[in-house]
């Protein structure tokens, strides 16, 4: 068996459009679902009964449903709804919707390892909800949330693959088209696991870089 | 802000009950603190003296009872004969009025000492950030700890910490303190320069409420004491005369254990 270099250079452009793309998409999801998982997972630890209830729902519903079958709805159901998506759009609400759900609980248990005298303690202080979540809360939950968090993220990354089967032109999409256009596979596949190697290394290094850096004193 | 009357006691509780999963822990309470008073709290483990004190302050919130603050009752309003419960929001004006130190002393570990006494004066009292500094780094000369403004919990011993979380309490400038036994979990020398913090705030007439074994400091220093038993108040009265005379046999196996 021959590997053929040319041929990913002569593809590049193609296939450099589908990096992007994904690159993209896992920006979005991951800008999305960091801020709606905090508030996910602060839900689940909130003193409202109803709150916890319906954030407890929301994850145990999202993590009951397979991945595709959630994208397959936010791309097939949402237009015969009525709501009329960009593709892009359908897998960036679909990734979204389920990443959250898993997320909040990497997230909540990061909070969940703050001790029980903290929240005595700010209680007793008097300090408001928020300040109390921004100024103690989170500070010290962060170090134990840091590597659940980039564990969440490099799964995304290879996540956003399953966008190619409802028409979004990402990495695996355009590599899979460039196997159908040349009944060459091998070559295009190792661009795309090369590629998706490097994003979730990224990951990896920015993890141990962020680690160091909320480590508590 | 509350409807106070000025020759009311300082904090009156009637009748304070409180149940803990299936435990009935509080079962009828009723006591007076006056100002400038020092009430001691004791009693054997589980016999809900942490839950007395997270009462006071509604930390937590009793089932039955009622608290007056200064006269005017705390944690409900009167609604025609329906009692419904203050919002927690409503709660916080009353509850900064007590500082509570706890016996794990519950600094935020991600900031310095000084940072930890200056946070809730600014952001709960909004106030001036050069004079809360300024005030901070009085009640952390007061409480000794001068040279350890700048460090951080994990860098104090536990002596240190629970000064700085003395020092913490006084900031919010509150009108009585809550000690949950802060001095249990400290070595004999640690407790002794907390004890001396403690014995020094109780001279210039601060009010305090403290659950505590140590039975020097409530001997010497307690106006009165408390004798809990199963929920409820077993004995009462002035330190010497109560330890001298036991009426119960559960304080006399009490003391029998805490003169060991
Ligand atoms: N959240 C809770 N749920 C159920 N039971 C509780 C809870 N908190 C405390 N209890 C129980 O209530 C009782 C009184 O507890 P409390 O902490 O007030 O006792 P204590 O007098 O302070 O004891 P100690 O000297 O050990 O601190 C104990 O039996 C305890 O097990
Ligand atoms: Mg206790």
């Amino acid at each position: 068996m021959n590997f053929d270099p040319t041929l990913i250079e002569n593809a590049l452009p193609s296939l450099l459009y589908g990096v992007r793309t994904t690159i993209w998409l896992f920006l979005a999801i991951m800008g999305l679902c960091t801020p709606l998982a905090l508030l996910v997972a602060l839900a689940r630890v909130s003193r409202v009964r109803g709150l916890r209830r319906a954030a407890a729902t929301y994850v145990n519903v999202i993590r009951a449903l397979p991945l595709l079958v959630i994208l397959y709805f936010t791309f097939y159901g949402l237009p015969s709804l009525g709501v009329f998506v960009s593709p892009f759009t359908a897998a960036l609400v679909g990734l979204t919707v389920v990443t959250t759900a898993y997320l909040a609980e990497d997230l909540r248990s990061g909070l969940m390892a703050v001790p029980r005298g903290q929240f005595e303690a700010a209680d007793a202080l008097g300090l408001p909800t928020w300040r109390f979540v921004w100024r103690v809360l989170v500070p010290q939950a962060l170090p134990v949330m840091c590597g659940p968090y980039f564990t969440r993220a490099i799964v995304t990354v290879k996540a956003t693959s399953i966008a190619s089967l409802v028409a979004v032109s990402e990495l695996t999409a355009q590599s899979m088209a460039k196997v159908t256009e040349t009944y060459r596979s091998v070559e295009f596949l190792a661009f795309a696991a090369v590629v998706y190697l490097l994003l979730t290394s990224l990951m990896a290094i920015l993890q141990s870089r962020v680690q160091r850096r909320v480590t508590l004193p | 802000m509350f409807d106070t009357a000025p020759d009311a006691p300082l904090l009156e509780i009637r009748g304070i009950e409180k149940t803990l999963g299936e435990q009935h822990v509080l079962r009828g309470m009723d006591f007076t603190v006056r100002r400038g008073e020092v009430l001691a709290i004791i009693g054997a483990s589980g016999s809900g003296k942490s839950t007395l004190l997270r009462c006071l302050n509604l930390l937590i919130r009793p089932d039955n009872g009622r608290i007056y603050w200064q006269g005017a009752e705390v944690g409900w309003h009167q609604r025609g004969d329906k009692r419904l419960p203050m919002a927690e929001r409503e709660l916080l004006p009353f509850r900064t009025r007590l500082g509570m130190v706890f016996q794990s002393f519950n600094l935020f570990p991600h900031m310095s000492a000084l940072e930890n006494v200056c946070e809730a004066p600014m952001t709960v009292q909004h106030r001036d950030k050069s004079e809360v500094r300024a005030e901070a780094e009085a009640l952390l000369a007061k409480v000794r700890l001068s040279h350890r403004m700048h460090a951080y919990p994990h860098q104090m011993s536990g002596g240190e910490q629970q000064r700085v979380a003395i020092a913490r309490a006084l900031a919010m400038r509150p009108e009585a303190l809550l000690f949950d036994e802060v001095t249990s979990a400290l070595d004999p020398e640690l407790k002794a320069e907390v004890l001396r913090v403690m014995r020094e705030l109780a001279e210039e007439g601060m009010t305090m409420i403290s659950v505590s074994h140590e039975m020097d400091f409530v001997r010497n220093v307690a106006d009165r004491v408390i004798f809990m038993h199963a929920g409820r108040i077993a004995e009462q009265g002035v330190p010497a005369e109560v330890f001298a005379d036991p009426q119960t046999p559960e304080l006399r196996a009490f003391l029998g254990r805490a003169g060991d």
